[in-house]
C-alpha cells in the first residue's frame, strides 16, 4: 500500500515540470561545509563544521626504567600536535548567511577523555589509575585573534564526561569564533605520567614510588581521545 | 484495493516539511580522535653498600675480652670505639616497590681459619648490630620495620641467614624509594653482651680459642611479600 501512495505522488511530480525544478534546487543547495580557506560557490548554502586533526604524536608510550622515572614521574612535552578546523558558514566570503539561526559557532571545547575504566596491564589482573596520566594543552601556531579561555592546564584522565573539564578552550560568546583551519591553527599536548603534584583525585597515587601498595611492574596500555566540541547558542551535547 | 491521490501542492508541503526538519539539525558536530598510550613499568631494585664492607674485629687486651669492641660510641659497654666508621656498614637500597632486607650469616657459626685441620668456632651470637635509618623512610612510622631489632631500638645479635633484617609493614607508605630515602647504617659489635647478644663475655666463655674466626654475612634485597 505504501508503495503505490509514492508511485502515484512520483507521478504528479513529473507531470508539475516546475515544482520538479523548484524541489531539485532545494537539495542540490545543501553541501557538506567546504574549507574555510575554500570558499563555497557563490549561492551554495553550507553547513557549518568543526574538525580535529591529529597531525603528529598519534602514539604516545612511557618506560620507567629508573628509580628517577618512578620518583619524579615522566613528562613528555609537545608529543602530539593537533590541527582544529571550525568553520561558520556566514563566513566564507559572504556568500550566505547562517543558515540556521543560532547555530553560529561562538567557541569550543576540546576534551581529554577514555571509554576505558583503567590503564590494563598485559596480565589483566594489574591496573593503573587512569588520572595517573595529565595532559595540558597550549597553542603551538596560529590563533589570531585569539579567544583561547583555557590552555596551559593539566586535567587528568577520565572516563566521558571528564570532571576536569576541557583541556583547551575559546569561547567567544555570545558572538562569532574566528574561523580556525587546521594548516594554521595548532595546538600541542604535553603528557604527564606519574608526575607529581597531580591535579585531582590522584594524590595518593602518584609520584608512583610512594603509592601506597605499589604498583606491579607490567606494561599497561589506554586509549584516549580528543573530543573537539563545538559551541553555539542552540548546540547542547548532553554528555559534556 | 483504494488507491490515495495527494494532489501536486500537497506532495509538495510534505516534502518540503520533511528537508527543514533535517535542516534544523544541521549544526557542527562534535569530532574525535583517539590515542592508544602505552606505560612500561619494569622492576627496579637496587642495593649498595658503599662503606664498612669488611669488618673485622682484634682482641688484643683483657678489656677486650672482658668488654667487647663496639662501633658504637654511645654504646653502655666499656670498651666502645673512639671512632664510629671503624665498626660499621652503612648501604643504600633503591627499589621502585616495596621491598624486604633478607641477611643472615652464611654458616651457622663462626669458623676458624688459622689453627689447625679441625676448624674451631664461635657462636654468631657473640656478634651483635643495631640499625639505624639515615634517610627520609624510618622505622615505627608504617615505612619501615626490623623484627630482629624490635624498630631499631634492640642490639640483635647475628643470625644464620635468611632471615627479615628490614621490610614494609604494610601499613602505612611504601618504603619504595631511592638512596635518599632508604639509607641504613649497620654498627658492629663483638663480645658487648648488650641486647639479644650472648649475655656472657668472650672472656666468660669456655671452648674459645685464639683464631681468626670468619663468617660472610649475606644480605638479599627483593620484593617485599607482606
Amino acid at each position: 500500500m505504501i508503495t503505490i501512495v509514492r508511485l502515484y505522488l512520483f507521478m504528479n511530480l513529473l507531470r508539475n515540470s516546475v515544482l520538479f525544478v523548484a524541489l531539485f534546487s532545494i537539495t542540490q543547495a545543501r553541501g557538506q561545509c567546504s574549507p574555510c580557506n575554500d570558499p563555497a560557490p557563490v549561492g551554495i548554502i553550507d553547513y557549518n563544521s568543526a574538525r580535529l586533526s591529529i597531525l603528529s604524536g598519534s602514539s604516545v608510550d612511557f618506560n620507567f626504567q629508573t628509580i628517577s622515572d618512578y620518583k619524579n614521574g615522566i613528562t613528555k612535552s609537545n608529543s602530539t600536535v593537533m590541527g582544529i578546523s571550525i568553520c561558520n558558514c556566514n563566513s566564507e566570503g559572504g556568500t550566505s548567511a547562517d543558515p540556521i539561526a543560532g547555530s553560529t559557532i561562538t567557541g569550543y571545547s576540546i576534551y581529554l577523555d577514555t571509554d576505558d575504566p583503567n590503564f590494563t596491564g598485559l596480565n589483566p589482573v594489574n591496573s593503573l589509575p587512569l588520572c595517573a596520566l595529565e595532559a595540558s594543552a597550549t597553542v603551538s601556531a596560529g590563533f589570531a585573534a585569539s579567544a583561547v579561555t583555557v590552555t596551559g592546564t593539566k586535567v587528568a584522565l577520565d572516563q566521558i564526561p571528564t570532571a576536569g573539564g576541557p583541556i583547551f578552550q575559546e569561547d567567544n560568546s555570545p558572538l562569532q569564533i574566528a574561523d580556525r583551519f587546521w594548516t594554521t591553527d595548532q595546538i600541542s599536548i604535553d603528557y604527564f605520567m606519574g608526575v607529581s603534584p597531580a591535579s585531582g583525585p590522584c594524590a595518593l597515587s602518584v609520584p608512583f614510588i610512594d603509592a601506597a601498595g605499589g604498583y606491579v611492574p607490567d606494561a599497561y596500555y589506554v586509549t584516549i581521545s580528543f573530543t573537539l566540541v563545538p559551541e553555539c547558542t542552540v548546540c547542547i551535547d548532553p554528555n559534556y | 484495493m483504494k488507491k490515495v491521490h495527494l494532489s501536486p501542492l500537497t506532495a509538495f508541503a510534505l516534502l518540503t516539511s520533511l528537508m527543514f526538519s533535517t535542516l534544523s539539525n544541521a549544526q557542527a558536530v562534535r569530532d574525535r580522535n583517539v590515542i592508544p598510550v602505552a606505560v612500561n613499568l619494569n622492576q627496579v631494585l637496587r642495593m649498595s653498600i658503599y662503606d664498612g664492607g669488611n669488618i673485622e674485629f682484634v682482641f688484643n687486651t683483657i678489656d677486650d675480652y672482658r668488654d667487647g669492641l663496639s662501633g658504637d660510641a654511645a654504646s653502655a659497654s666499656a670498651n666502645d670505639a673512639t671512632s664510629f666508621g671503624f665498626y660499621q656498614s652503612s648501604f643504600t637500597i633503591s627499589s621502585s616497590t616495596e621491598w624486604d632486607l633478607m641477611y643472615g650469616a652464611e654458616n651457622a657459626t663462626f669458623i676458624g681459619v688459622d689453627d689447625g685441620t679441625t676448624p674451631n668456632t664461635l657462636a654468631l651470637d657473640n656478634v651483635g648490630l643495631q640499625l639505624a635509618a639515615n634517610g627520609a623512610h624510618t622505622f615505627g612510622t608504617g615505612e619501615l620495620i626490623s623484627a630482629p631489632t624490635t624498630l631499631a631500638t634492640v642490639v640483635a645479635d647475628l643470625d644464620v641467614y635468611p632471615v627479615e633484617l628490614i621490610g614494609w609493614d604494610n601499613t602505612g607508605a611504601s618504603n619504595a624509594g631511592d638512596e635518599a630515602d632508604n639509607d641504613f647504617t649497620i654498627t658492629w659489635r663483638c663480645g658487648t653482651a648488650e641486647g639479644d647478644m650472648n649475655a656472657v663475655s668472650l672472656i666468660e666463655q669456655t671452648g674459645v680459642d685464639p683464631d681468626r674466626y670468619v663468617v660472610n654475612v649475606l644480605f638479599e634485597l627483593q620484593i617485599s611479600d607482606n
